[in-house]
Order: C-alpha cells, then sequence, then structure tokens
C-alpha cells in the first residue's frame, strides 16, 4: 500500500517536472507567436484604427473570423506601451 | 468569331476614356455592331453618370432588359453593391462575435460606406455577378466609370493579390510555430483549421481568377478611347503607362473617337506597329437605336476592328 | 561539519521564514485571498493571461531570476569574511529580498497585471517611467560589459571550459531543430542535450584552449571582445534557433549544479576535515571598500534585486491562477535563490580550505588557499580569483564524492559560463528596444534600424569594458556600479510597496520602508564613496554614469517622500484602485 502511494507521488512529481519542462521549452516561442498575431491583426484589422491596411474589402471579410485577434489587439496596445517587465520575464534576463 | 469554343467562350470588351471622348457612345455602337453580326451582346454601363441611358433614350435598372435583336442592357447601381455588401458583413459579424463587441463594430461599419477602396471593389462584385449569371451571351461591353476608378477597378486584384499573399504568409508562419508549441505542450495535438487561412486562400482564388481573366488578351479587351487632340493624347499616354504597370496592355485597344476630316498624325512612338482604328465625328446626335443603327450602316467597315 | 550545519541551519531558516514570515505577510499585511479575482481569470485570452498552476510559473520565475547574480556577488563579498555575507544573504533575503519580490507580484496581480513601472508611476507620479528607462538602460550596459567580462576571465583561467562553452551553441541550435522543426519529445531530447554537453565537459578538460596576447591586448580582452561580437549575432537570431534551446539547457544545469552543491557538501562533512577557513569577519580587507557600505551593494541578487520586480510584473503575473499562489512564487523563488547564494557562501569559505593549487604549483589548503584568493580586493586578477574561489570550492566538495576535480571545475566554470552568456544574448536584446526607444524619440532616426541600435548597444559595453581594463580588475570595478543600479531600483519598488501599503490602511508600511530606507542609505553611501574614487583615479567615463545613478537616486528619494508624505496628509493615489 505504501509504495503504491509513494509511486503515486513520485508520478506525480515527474509529471509536473514534465509540465514545468514542456512550459520552460515553449515561452518564448509562445510569447513570440503572440506578437505575431498581434501584426497580423494590425494588418489586417488596422483600418480601424487609421493604419495603412489592405483593401477595404480584405478587412472586411477576414474581420467575421477575427474576433479573438481584435480583443488582443486591443489588450497588446498596454503592453506596447510598456513592454520591458514582459521582456524581462521572457528572455530570462538575469 | 462568336461560335469558338473554349472552356469560357465568352469575350470582354472594356470600353474607357476620359469623359467627353465619346466612349459611352462607342461601346453603345460596340455592342449594336456585334449584335448586328449575329452575337448575344450584354452592354453593361458601370458608368454612375448612366449615359446608356440617354444614348438609348430609355430608363435601365440592374435587371438586363432587351434593346434590340440579341442585345439586352443593364446599369450598375455601385452603392447598391456596396451596400448589400456591408450588409452581409454586418450580419457575418453579428453572428460570430459576442454581442458587445458586435454592438461597437455596427457603427464603425456604417463609416465605411464612404471609405477608399470601397467604390470599385462594389464594381467588382458587380461585374463578378453579371459574368455568375449571364453565360448565355457572347460578348459583354462593359461602359466603364471615368478614368481613375477605371483604374482602381483593373489594379485592384493586382494589389488585393499582393496583400494577401504577404497576409497568407504570415498566417502560414504563425501556424507553423503554433503547431510546434502545440506540440511541445499538448503532445501533439491536433490543431483546428484556421477559417482565417482559409478565408485568405478563397479570396486570394477570387482575384486570381479575375486577374487571369483580365490579364487574358484572348478573352478581354480594354479600348482606350481619345479624341485627336493633344489633352486626350497626353491622359490616353498615361492611361497605358497604367495599364503596363499592371500588365494588362497586351489587352490594351486604342480606339480614335469623334475623328474629324482633317489629316491627323498620331505620334508614331505611341502605338507602335498598329493601326489604331477611327471613328469620324458624327454629324447628327446620336440618340435612340435607330440613330446608331444609321450610323453603323454608314461606317459599319470601321468597326470591324471589334471582329478580329 | 560546521559547513553542513550552517547549511541545514540555514534552509531549515529559510522554510521556517516561508511558513512564519512570509505567510504572515500573505494573509495579514497583503491580504491575499484564495476567492479573490485575479487577471489570469478575469483577462484570460489564453494568450498572455492564462492561469497556470504554480509550480510552472515557480519553475520560469525561478530560472528568471536566477543566473550568474547570486554566485559572482557573495563570491566577491566573502571578502569581508563568510558571517556578514551569510547573514546579509539569508536575512536580507528574508526581510527585504523576498517580500519585495512578493509585494511587487501582488501589486502587479491586483493591477490588472500591469508592470511595475506602470503601478510605480501609478503611484508615486508618471515621471518616474522615465526612471526606469533610464536605470534599464544603465543596468543593461553594465551587465554586458561586466558579464562579458566574467565569461572572459573564466576562459582565461579554465582554458579547459573554452571548448563546452562554445560547443553549447551547436549542442542547443541541434536541440532546436530536434524540437521545434522535427517535432521531437521535449524532455528525452533536453536530457540528452545536458548529457552531451557534460561530455563535451570531458573533452574541454583534456583540451585546453588559451588566448595567446594579441597586438598588445590582454587574452581576457580579446574574448570580450569575441564575446561582444558573439551577443550581437546571437541577439539576431530568431529565438527558437539559438536562445530557446540554451535556455532550456541551462535551466536544466542550474538544478544540477545546485543539486551537485548540496550533495558536495552534505558528502565533503563526513569525508573530509572541511571548516571555514575564511575569518568571520574583516571588515577592512586591503585595497578594498569597506564593509559598510559595500557588503550591501556588492551582494544584489542573493539578498534583494530590483530587477526581480520586472520579472514579477512580467508574464509571473498574469499566470497566477490564485492570490494565494503568489507566495509560493513571489516569495518563494527569491528564498530558493538565496539559497544558492549560501552554498556558494559555503563553497568560497570553506570548499576551498580543502586545497587550492596556485598559477606557480603551489599547493595551499585551508587559510592559506582562502587568502591567496581574498588577500585584498584585486588580489590574483581581481574577480577572477573570486570566481576561481567559488569553483574550486565547489569542485572540492564534488570531489568528495567521487568527481574527478578537473571534471567538477570545468562543469562549474562551464555552469557559471553558459548563464553569463545567455544574458549577454538577452541583455542586448532588450538593449535594443530601450535605444531605439530613447534615441528615436530624442530625432535620432537611425536607431530605428534593428542593426544600428544593436551594434551601439554592443559597442558602448565594449568600451565600458575596456575603460575599465578589459579584465579582472576591471569587471571587480564595474560590479559595485551594478548593485548600486539594481538597489536603486529595489528601493524604488519597495517605496512603493510601502505606498501600497499605506494607502490600504494598513500599518504593515513599516515593514517595507525600513527596507527602503535601509537600502536608499546603503546605495547612497555607496554611490557617493564611489564617485570620489572615480575622480581621484579621473576615469571620465565611470564618473558619468555613477553621476547618473547618484542623480537617479537622489530621484528616487525625492518622489518617494514627497508622495509618502502626501499620502501621510491624506492624499489619495489618481486612479482608481478596485477597493483592494
Amino acid at each position: 500500500m505504501k509504495g503504491e502511494r509513494l509511486r503515486q507521488k513520485l508520478l506525480g512529481w515527474w509529471r509536473l517536472a514534465d509540465q514545468v519542462a514542456r512550459a520552460e521549452a515553449s515561452e518564448k516561442l509562445e510569447y513570440e507567436v503572440g506578437e505575431m498575431e498581434n501584426i497580423f491583426a494590425l494588418l489586417t484589422l488596422g483600418a480601424f484604427a487609421g493604419l495603412p491596411s489592405p483593401p477595404m474589402q480584405l478587412t472586411l471579410e477576414l474581420l467575421p473570423l477575427m474576433e479573438r485577434d481584435l480583443l488582443l489587439m486591443l489588450e497588446k496596445v498596454d503592453t506596447a506601451s510598456d513592454p520591458l517587465a514582459e521582456l524581462f520575464s521572457t528572455l530570462n534576463v538575469l | 468569331m462568336c461560335s469558338e469554343v473554349a472552356e469560357d467562350p465568352r469575350r470582354f470588351f472594356f470600353f474607357m476614356g476620359k469623359g467627353g471622348t465619346g466612349k459611352s457612345t462607342a461601346s453603345a455602337l460596340a455592342a449594336c455592331f456585334l449584335a448586328a453580326r449575329g452575337c448575344r451582346v450584354l452592354l453593361l454601363s458601370l458608368d454612375p453618370a448612366h449615359n446608356q441611358a440617354d444614348i438609348f433614350e430609355r430608363p435601365f435598372s440592374g435587371r438586363p432588359q432587351a434593346v434590340g435583336e440579341r442585345l439586352r442592357a443593364a446599369e450598375v447601381d455601385q452603392r447598391y453593391w456596396v451596400d448589400r455588401y456591408l450588409r452581409s458583413v454586418k450580419d457575418h459579424v453579428r453572428r460570430a462575435y459576442a454581442y458587445h463587441a458586435a454592438f461597437n463594430l455596427d457603427r464603425w461599419l456604417d463609416v465605411l460606406h464612404d471609405s477608399p477602396g470601397i467604390e470599385e471593389y462594389g464594381l467588382i462584385l458587380a461585374f463578378q455577378h453579371y459574368r455568375q449569371v449571364e453565360r448565355d451571351i457572347d460578348v459583354m461591353v462593359l461602359d466603364m466609370p471615368p478614368t481613375s476608378l477605371a483604374m482602381k477597378f483593373l489594379r485592384l486584384p493586382r494589389l488585393s493579390l499582393r496583400w494577401i499573399s504577404h497576409l497568407q504568409n504570415l498566417r502560414e508562419e504563425i501556424l507553423r510555430k503554433k503547431e510546434i508549441v502545440h506540440r511541445i505542450r499538448l503532445g501533439g495535438r491536433e490543431l483546428e483549421t484556421d477559417r482565417v487561412l482559409g478565408r485568405l486562400k478563397q479570396q486570394g482564388a477570387f482575384y486570381e481568377d479575375l486577374r487571369t481573366l483580365l490579364g487574358n488578351p484572348a478573352a478581354t479587351r480594354i479600348h482606350l478611347v481619345f479624341n485627336p487632340e493633344e489633352l486626350s493624347i497626353r491622359e490616353t499616354v498615361r492611361i497605358c503607362e497604367g495599364l503596363r504597370e499592371i500588365e494588362l496592355d497586351k489587352c490594351m485597344h486604342p480606339l480614335l473617337n469623334k475623328a474629324t476630316g482633317k489629316e491627323f498624325t498620331l505620334p508614331p512612338d505611341l502605338f507602335p506597329g498598329r493601326t489604331v482604328p477611327r471613328l469620324p465625328l458624327s454629324d447628327r446626335p446620336l440618340f435612340g437605336l435607330r440613330a446608331l443603327y444609321g450610323f453603323l450602316d454608314e461606317q459599319s467597315m470601321r468597326m470591324d476592328f471589334l471582329l478580329r | 561539519m560546521d559547513a553542513l550545519l550552517i547549511m541545514v541551519l540555514a534552509f531549515v531558516g529559510y522554510i521556517l521564514a516561508y511558513r512564519l514570515y512570509g505567510r504572515y505577510l500573505g494573509s495579514k499585511i497583503f491580504q491575499l485571498a484564495a476567492d479573490a479575482k485575479v487577471p489570469a481569470r478575469e483577462l484570460q485570452d489564453g494568450v498572455d493571461f492564462v492561469p497556470t498552476k504554480k509550480e510552472v510559473i515557480f519553475g520560469h520565475h525561478f530560472t528568471s531570476i536566477a543566473g550568474t547574480g547570486p554566485i559572482v556577488g557573495p563570491a566577491i563579498a566573502v571578502i569581508w569574511g563568510w558571517l556578514p555575507a551569510l547573514l546579509w544573504v539569508f536575512l536580507g533575503s528574508i526581510v527585504m529580498g523576498a517580500v519585495h519580490d512578493f509585494g511587487a507580484l501582488i501589486i502587479s496581480m491586483r493591477n490588472q497585471g500591469k508592470s511595475v513601472s506602470e503601478f510605480t508611476s501609478k503611484y508615486i507620479n508618471p515621471r518616474t517611467r522615465l526612471i526606469f528607462f533610464l536605470i534599464v538602460f544603465l543596468e543593461l550596459l553594465i551587465i554586458t560589459a561586466i558579464f562579458g567580462l566574467v565569461i572572459a576571465v573564466i576562459f582565461a583561467m579554465y582554458p579547459g571550459s573554452v571548448l563546452p562553452v562554445w560547443l553549447e551553441i551547436p549542442i542547443a541550435m541541434a536541440l532546436g531543430w530536434a524540437v521545434y522543426k522535427r517535432g521531437a519529445s521535449v524532455l528525452l531530447w533536453s536530457i540528452v542535450a545536458v548529457a552531451v554537453m557534460y561530455l563535451t565537459v570531458w573533452w574541454g578538460a583534456n583540451a585546453p584552449i588559451v588566448m595567446p596576447e594579441i597586438a598588445g591586448i590582454p587574452a581576457t580582452g580579446t574574448w570580450t571582445l569575441i564575446l561582444l561580437a558573439y551577443a550581437f549575432v546571437a541577439s539576431v537570431l530568431p529565438v527558437t534557433t539559438l536562445l530557446q534551446p540554451r535556455d532550456f539547457i541551462n535551466s536544466h544545469q542550474l538544478m544540477i549544479a545546485m543539486g551537485l552543491l548540496v550533495l558536495g557538501v552534505f558528502v565533503s562533512a563526513f569525508t573530509t576535515d572541511m571548516a571555514f577557513v575564511a575569518p568571520a569577519i574583516q571588515a577592512s580587507p586591503a585595497a578594498a571598500p569597506s564593509l559598510w557600505p559595500f557588503l550591501f551593494i556588492t551582494i544584489a541578487c542573493g539578498a534583494i534585486s530590483g530587477f526581480h520586480s520586472l520579472v514579477s510584473s512580467g508574464t509571473s503575473a498574469k499566470q497566477i491562477a490564485n492570490e494565494k499562489d503568489s507566495l509560493f512564487v513571489g516569495y518563494g523563488s527569491m528564498l530558493t535563490e538565496s539559497s544558492l547564494s549560501t552554498l556558494v557562501i559555503i563553497a568560497t569559505c570553506a570548499g576551498i580550505g580543502l586545497g587550492y593549487t596556485t598559477k606557480a604549483g603551489a599547493s595551499l589548503a585551508g587559510v592559506g588557499a582562502w587568502t591567496a584568493h581574498y588577500s585584498s580586493w584585486t588580489a590574483a586578477a581581481g574577480l577572477g580569483s573570486k570566481i576561481s574561489a567559488f569553483v574550486v570550492g565547489a569542485a572540492n566538495m564534488m570531489e568528495s564524492f567521487g568527481m574527478p576535480h578537473a571534471i567538477a571545475l570545468v562543469i562549474m566554470g562551464v555552469f557559471v559560463a553558459s548563464f553569463a552568456g545567455t544574458t549577454l544574448d538577452t541583455a542586448t536584446r532588450v538593449q535594443r528596444y530601450v535605444l531605439s526607444e530613447l534615441f528615436t524619440s530624442l530625432g535620432f532616426e537611425s536607431f530605428r534600424n534593428k542593426y544600428v541600435a544593436t551594434f551601439v548597444a554592443v559597442a558602448a559595453a565594449a568600451i565600458l569594458a575596456f575603460a575599465t581594463g578589459a579584465g579582472g580588475k576591471g569587471a571587480l570595478t564595474l560590479w559595485p556600479l551594478f548593485g548600486a543600479v539594481n538597489q536603486v531600483l529595489a528601493a524604488l519598488v519597495l517605496t512603493v510597496i510601502t505606498l501600497y501599503l499605506l494607502q490600504r490602511g494598513s500599518w504593515g508600511w513599516i515593514l517595507t520602508a525600513i527596507p527602503a530606507c535601509f537600502m536608499v542609505v546603503m546605495t547612497f553611501w555607496a554611490l557617493v564613496i564611489n564617485q570620489g574614487m572615480y575622480m581621484k583615479q579621473g576615469n571620465v567615463l565611470l564618473q558619468i554614469i555613477n553621476g547618473m545613478v547618484l542623480v537617479i537616486a537622489a530621484w528616487v528619494v525625492v518622489e518617494g517622500v514627497l508622495r509618502f508624505v502626501a499620502m501621510l496628509g491624506g492624499t489619495p493615489t489618481p486612479a482608481a484602485d478596485t477597493a483592494r
């Protein structure tokens, strides 16, 4: 019985370590993907913010499919005005 | 000519030129001529000035009406097409978005009526509609709007394709990286298909098809109507350059309209190696079918260029 | 035996401090509540705001803050004796450093995950944003110069580490290719990569590479230039090519190194006669700055470090799923970093005593081995001797459980150099952004070009490195400057936390105000002393930089005091903080 409990605990530790490892391995890439999606949103939906944009109908064609990107773009405006903390923690500067 | 068989045997004759060069009349004459020669013709006016109603002395609408034997005509209301399109976008947005987002976007979308880019898109939608629907014709003669809008119309497929290709590349790169992240994080679960990429590809196909059609000299002719005077010629030169930039120069066919009896030599470098057909200035106003056909009877040989 | 005792006492002390003081701060002072709204849930977007398990956040947070800092700082500071260093690391982290990290994390979390410079401008005033930019700019400049020198010094002292450190690049790139391009299993291949790295360690130990003196530039100078060129190239590569896999390998190295150190202390206690050979206190060693105030500037990371607040208010705050998790992440990871510093102190003060062979071949042990490194500030190549004390001390302890000395030396040298190497890459990347922000707003359009900005970042660091002699002595001169900038930021953040607590009506503000005042006093003291010293030496560049930090420190104090007085007098902060 005790051996089984121990085994479960070890398995739990292993799984946790695995999760941490996976998160570590992908965090910078995930951050990069997030920024690329932001750029994509800015390019396609930038017309609403006065940015140079594709011919209007391209924006309109994609608009119904990009709710999430639009909301993300609005959020990222915050980060864009002050990205130091994000950069320091994502890039592991210290 | 009209019984040539190809995948799509229809031909598209565009008539464009500076205001006052007589392009609307020229396109009307061309339509009558071709109909008389046995082609089933649709004369489509994309010009908001709606001169065809004046020329044929009857009102036209978006639904093609018979004007003569094998000849039908319609006038496109660009605003109608833009409205229709924006309404469908609003619908999609409302269905796809959470309520609060849709609520705000609604008001934004109203302002788009007058945004740059919307007018020419309206015309493209109209053109594609008639192209789709009017299969039982041999030639579509298009009376184009004033030069600047006409050029925007012709440029739009290329411009859109440039953006689409760039956006598509970016989107595919994003998806590639997301797939990697997914694989690492979740051990390779399937990513759902990206609808945005799907829509981009669909748009790409749409514009590619349009660009191919417009750039195919066997199917498309862009008649540049000009008059024998300096300003008109200069403008024509500019249009030629514009068409060359978007690689439509192979489809370009100049037409000197309202040629007077005076000897008039074109600058030799304007249309090198081509004989430019000339239509004389009519001595009476050309209004109504009878006047049009009368003029054609006199000048039929000059219109033969349409059959080559 | 006493080393083991100290280690165990310290670790027990950390655990007790966590459970007692940490929990107290969390529940009574900051009033963390399990049912409170957190930005990870409220603003959840699947991208930045993602509720995450506290262990995962801890792993990321800890590897973000741990690096070369908590090693080099204590390695230098034990010159004042092992006791002051240990006390500062132990007590400093418990009542100042961990509180600072913890508080910054909580405030960020309660302000929609906004970064520290944003909530600083909210609690003090918007002018403080510029302070942040300048501090980050100066710190990155100094870090790039110092860490370049650190690696150069390690290469010069341990030629066996040259090969493994450079080989880490292709190994990391291969790992990146396998995992990111070909989709191989992360855990498996990272273990393989680490194993290969340790193989290269064995290879390197047998194939040392010595840099000759070229055109009058000492070996360390040449290495520094090469390393800064590497920083340039690495920082313009895509993140998955080198940086991400390399960082990943480093985090494994960190775990392994800490494990080896603990094991080393443990086994040495029983199989050798390891004892503390360093003096307990040595307040005024030859040619060294005095203990007061420089101890508190020399050990920043490991006791309290202002830059941790950037990490706390970066991604960590946006991922906390439950307010109570912030104790583990914020307070806990600082204490863990402290324990690493504790191990460093043991290695440099006890482990070194187990034996040291000088370049000349003399074999020293006991106090003699220690004094060879710490007889004076600039003894035996300055910084090099201090780092060597750590590397040799650690290797000695590892020898006790059977690891061959030469291999252990290289493992530790490579460990320090790898972390410093990644910092070179990332610091250059962030500096590139900071420079282009600072200079394009001043009208220098060419800074928009990423290569121009990167080049300037790297060149400026090179100039700073060479201005101080491009060697171990130079790095030693720069280190207190690095510490001072770091502590100014820490003082600023502690002030913000104080204001936050004051505004909430909690008397706990005193608990952060005292550390804030302490840091301000120590930093100022040190900066003034240094300014005098640079003036005497006639080093203009250092005078300018030190002067800038002095001005910034004064600015921080003035702004903080003004706001504090205003708040005591009853003026509330401008923006609405939703009832928390």
